[in-house]
């Protein structure tokens, strides 16, 4: 079937390489623990005795954690760049990587999960604001 | 989980800031309730799966999280684990199968990276599942990650209650739904005292159980009928009576019977349904006097 030698042996690498990679996946040990995964999968209806597909779902769930937290961080990189200088000072001691709903929501939307904060209702528009930028 | 003891150790290493923050938050919520244990289990796996987000939250940077993102964010990636399940055990019985496989679980992962959208993504269906680049992109995460194993070990209950509890499958106390004034079930090796029984004579569980109990008195017995009674084993507990109440005044139910037609005449009810109905109302009166 193979006419191109160099795609053949690209498939085997490929093969190879995940033939590796699931054996590499029995000394593998997750974040997300196997009895949590287990937990989730029997309650779903997913049965499969191979501790394998059990720690690569946790794998899988675990690169979308880390990418949602990923864009959350370049999020919350950006909005601290955006700061001018002269108030930088001030919130210094926001300089912190927070996770806040701020960022996540914005990070979720890219995942089709649209995150919405709790309506607030106030007597006035600059009840809830901050005393130093209510001045402005 | 088998952990080696230089992971234990690193594993407490890594126990992050965010880990002892969604910590101290559970103790907090324990404190208020003076409950020392998750009320429910999805709660108890809840709290696990926070601290695991939390710990990849911490990997990728985060040096703090607010309660409400951290929980949130728990969420959807357990919604995102059980999905990508459900497709995957969808596909399997789609197929014929109870077991899903790797095939499986793949096309769950497809079915989930397809709303970011992934190379190779046309040609899903065309091509080989085993070299997709969703599968690939989780193999390059896995490898370039620095690995971060979970902070504590789960505390596993007593594993030998659990064997026990499968080998003798009926346990009454681990089952709420049985009523209790239903004879106890057997303790040990069950289905062998069965089969052996059935193949003796077909007899009844409760009847062999108590002839072992009694076997001495029935040795001594020799009529049938004296046997026969004494094996007749007595309920634990008293079963209580039930009582069905429909309606405690008349009522008249549907099936347009109270249109004033040729069937609802002169107040008098022909419909089956509430003819029932009104007898049973009727002897509801006669137990109330």
């Amino acid at each position: 079937m193979n006419h191109n030698p160099q795609s053949s042996e690209g498939r085997h690498d490929d093969d190879a390489a995940l033939s590796d990679f699931l054996a590499s996946l029995m000394d593998y040990t997750p974040t997300i623990p196997d009895e949590l995964v287990e937990h989730y999968l029997a309650k779903s209806g997913f049965q499969c005795p191979d501790v394998r597909l059990t720690r690569l779902v946790a794998v899988a769930t675990q690169k979308f954690v880390a990418e949602v937290a990923g864009d959350a961080l370049q999020h919350c990189k950006a909005r601290q760049a955006t700061i001018p200088k002269d108030k930088r000072d001030k919130q210094q001691k926001d300089k912190r990587l927070v996770l806040t709903m701020e960022d996540l929501s914005k990070a979720l939307r890219e995942y089709g999960v649209n995150l919405r904060h709790q309506e607030y209702f106030a007597d006035s528009p600059s009840t809830g604001m901050d005393p130093a930028t209510r001045d402005e | 989980m088998d952990m080696n003891p230089i992971q234990k150790n690193k594993s407490a290493k890594t126990a992050s800031k965010l880990v002892r923050r969604a910590k101290s938050k559970k103790r907090k919520c324990i404190a208020t309730n003076d409950v020392q244990v998750a009320e429910t289990p999805s709660e108890f796996s809840f709290a696990i799966a926070k601290i695991a987000v939390a710990q990849i939250c911490r990997s990728t940077g985060f040096k703090t999280s607010k309660y409400n993102a951290l929980e949130i964010l728990t969420n959807v990636s357990t919604r995102y684990l059980e999905t990508m399940v459900r497709s995957a055990a969808s596909f399997a019985n789609a197929s014929n199968r109870t077991d899903s496989n790797l095939f499986d679980l793949i096309n769950g992962i497809h079915d989930l990276s397809s709303v970011q959208g992934f190379p190779g993504g046309s040609l899903m269906h065309k091509g080989n599942l085993l070299r997709s680049s969703a599968l690939k992109d989780i193999m390059n995460f896995a490898n370039l990650s620095n690995k971060v194993p979970f902070a504590n070990p789960i505390p596993v209950r007593n594993v030998s209650d659990a064997t026990s509890s499968s080998t003798c499958l009926f346990d009454q106390e681990t089952k709420s739904h049985i009523p209790t004034w239903l004879p106890h079930f057997p303790k040990e090796n069950c289905d062998q005292v069965l089969i052996k029984e059935r193949k003796c004579g077909e007899k009844l569980w409760e009847q062999s159980l108590a002839r072992e109990e009694n076997s001495v008195i029935l040795q001594s017995n020799d009529i049938n009928g004296k046997e026969e009674k004494e094996t007749r084993m007595e309920l634990p507990k008293k079963r209580e009576k039930m009582k069905f109440k429909i309606g405690g005044e008349e009522k008249q139910v549907g099936l347009g019977v109270n249109m004033m037609n040729g069937v609802y005449k002169g107040r008098k009810r022909v419909s089956w349904n509430n003819h029932k109905i009104y007898c049973m109302v009727e002897e509801n009166e006669e137990e109330k006097r």
